[in-house]
């Protein structure tokens, strides 16, 4: 079955997802971000997609909001997927999927950590690589780089 | 006396020599019994992503060995083949036998450390100096190459930065015909050792349905039975034109990924081989004619990968036009292999932690970045 048809059985079961193909980038599949779950329970388990593996879970900064790009592959068939969603910069939530993908636990609590997005339903959802007490999300595109809490910064600012 | 029922909380790390770099792990044990474990990590963060929003592509390049200082050509090799899709740089043949044949030479050297700590994890002190003799010749020969012994820094955007010297090919060549036998002596020694069997068969073993579940990839995947190698499945530079198997066992416990990593050294020395007859009889300019320090990538986006030692490394690019990359995401292999640490170690042993752990061939600094 081509990919074509596939995606319009999709497009059956989830009205607001489109199929985007940009110029000088990989094409993918973006859907609200409400109904994440749904579209990776399908695609894990039913047969005709058959993507039984996250192969990596990328969030993007893009200024008026995050990207998630969650990176899907299926070790039968060779294929690789990759699902897009948008999520609002001031009210950065999201469904977590650890459920379905026991792998996202250490990416979402990443995300988190550098990206400041929920994932709600991560009972466990803590920093992963900075301090426990840090303030600020790393990554976020406004992050203010001459922290004053960064050694080399201390002496100049106090 | 404490109470028997009691658990006893206990940290692993993060300065512990058998963590190979600075894993914590903080264990609940019920006398011998781990009960529960939590991997605590981040210790060795340098914020490799964030580096690369305020750097240049070319600035940013020689960072890259370091996301993993054990195999640092795979993830220049990941780096590079994305700034060169993005760019529209085409790369010649001679380069990519170049990278393929260093990028296999790198795996066989990272096997190798992998082999020594690893039987010194499990009170084997031998092994330890027989696979440092054997490192040890591999990185002379970097050195010779590349003028580094672990953070190489060779590959540009559109080549490498030096061509082959005049008698590197014949060492290298000296080197692969050396090394099978001395493969074959380690077998000796350890694949029916009766202490290293007993401590290893059974142990730690991760099925094909969890193996999934934790996104686990590169020879611990394969020695759970899934045929995954991503220079077969989706082969990148010129593995398609070579001739080589990719390595399966099917138990998934500690003993199978010995013995996947040990006959994926002998497929790696037959790749090399490959690599270095192609090279004796064709010549290529391989030095790069781009004018790096100006290069600017069209805006776009792309994910490359790369089967490195420990997993599946790929590199997620997203540029804006600018001369510096907008976003950079690395997934590595050993990311996903701590995670799936407290599911192996639970109800186990402690003496076998080492002997699960070992076998997972993680390294930090590719978990941290």
């Amino acid at each position: 079955m081509s990919f074509d048809a596939k995606f319009d059985i999709l497009k059956e079961q989830f009205l607001n997802i489109e199929f985007i193909s940009e110029e000088n980038s990989f094409e993918k599949i973006r859907i609200d971000s409400n109904s994440i779950v749904g579209l990776l329970n399908v695609l894990k388990y039913d047969a005709l997609f058959d993507f039984d593996m996250l192969s990596s879970f990328i969030a993007v900064d893009l200024k008026d909001n995050f990207e998630l790009i969650y990176d899907l592959y299926s070790t039968n068939s060779n294929k690789s997927l990759q699902i897009s969603t948008l999520i609002d910069r001031n009210s950065a939530k999201v469904s977590s999927i650890t459920e379905i993908f026991k792998s996202a636990h250490f990416d979402e609590c990443e995300i988190f950590d550098m990206f400041g997005i929920e994932f709600l339903g991560n009972k466990n959802l803590k920093r992963l690589f900075m301090p426990k007490e840090w303030v600020g999300y790393p990554l976020r595109k406004d992050y203010v780089l001459d922290d004053s809490r960064l050694a080399w910064n201390s002496e100049v600012k106090s | 006396m404490p109470n028997s029922n009691q658990l006893m909380k206990i940290n692993i790390g993060p300065q512990h020599p058998s963590t190979h770099g600075v894993l914590r792990l903080v264990l609940e044990l019920d006398g011998e019994f781990i009960r529960s474990c939590e991997p605590i990590i981040g210790y060795l963060h340098r914020g490799m992503e964030k580096m690369a929003e305020n750097r240049t592509y070319l600035q940013y390049l020689p960072t890259v060995d370091r996301v993993d200082y054990l195999s640092g050509f795979f993830y220049a090799s990941a780096f590079c083949d994305a700034v060169e899709y993005l760019a529209q740089i085409e790369v010649n043949k001679s380069v990519k036998y170049i990278r393929v044949l260093t990028m296999e030479m790198n795996r066989l050297a990272s096997h190798l450390l992998w082999l020594g700590t690893f039987m010194l994890d499990l009170g084997a002190t031998t092994p330890l100096f027989y696979c440092f003799r054997d490192r040890e010749v591999i990185l002379s020969l970097f050195e010779s190459l590349t003028g580094q012994r672990l953070m190489y820094n060779y590959y540009t955007f559109g080549g490498v930065k030096h061509a082959i010297p005049s008698d590197w090919l014949d060492k290298t060549a000296e080197f692969v015909n050396s090394m099978p036998s001395k493969i074959q002596d380690y077998e000796n020694i350890i694949t029916k050792n009766p202490i290293f069997v007993s401590r290893t068969k059974g142990i730690g073993v991760i099925t094909k349905k969890s193996a999934l579940q934790y996104s686990i990839t590169g020879p611990n995947l394969r020695a759970s039975g899934v045929n995954l190698d991503y220079r077969k499945q989706k082969p990148y530079l010129i593995y398609n034109e070579l001739e080589f198997d990719s390595i399966t066992a099917e138990n998934g416990d500690s003993f199978d990924r010995y013995k996947v990593r040990v006959e994926e050294m002998r497929v790696c020395l037959k790749i090399i081989s490959q690599c270095v007859d192609w090279l004796k009889s064709n010549q290529g300019e391989v030095v790069s004619a781009i004018k790096q320090p100006l290069l600017k990538v069209p805006a776009g986006e792309y994910i490359s990968n790369v089967e490195a030692p420990r997993g599946l490394c790929s590199c997620y690019l997203k540029s804006d036009g600018t001369n510096m990359p907008y976003r950079v995401k690395w997934r590595t292999g050993s990311y996903y292999a701590v995670q799936i640490l407290p599911k192996l170690l639970e109800d186990n042993l402690y003496p076998d932690l080492m002997a699960i752990f070992g076998s997972l061939d993680v390294i930090l600094p590719e978990v941290d970045r």
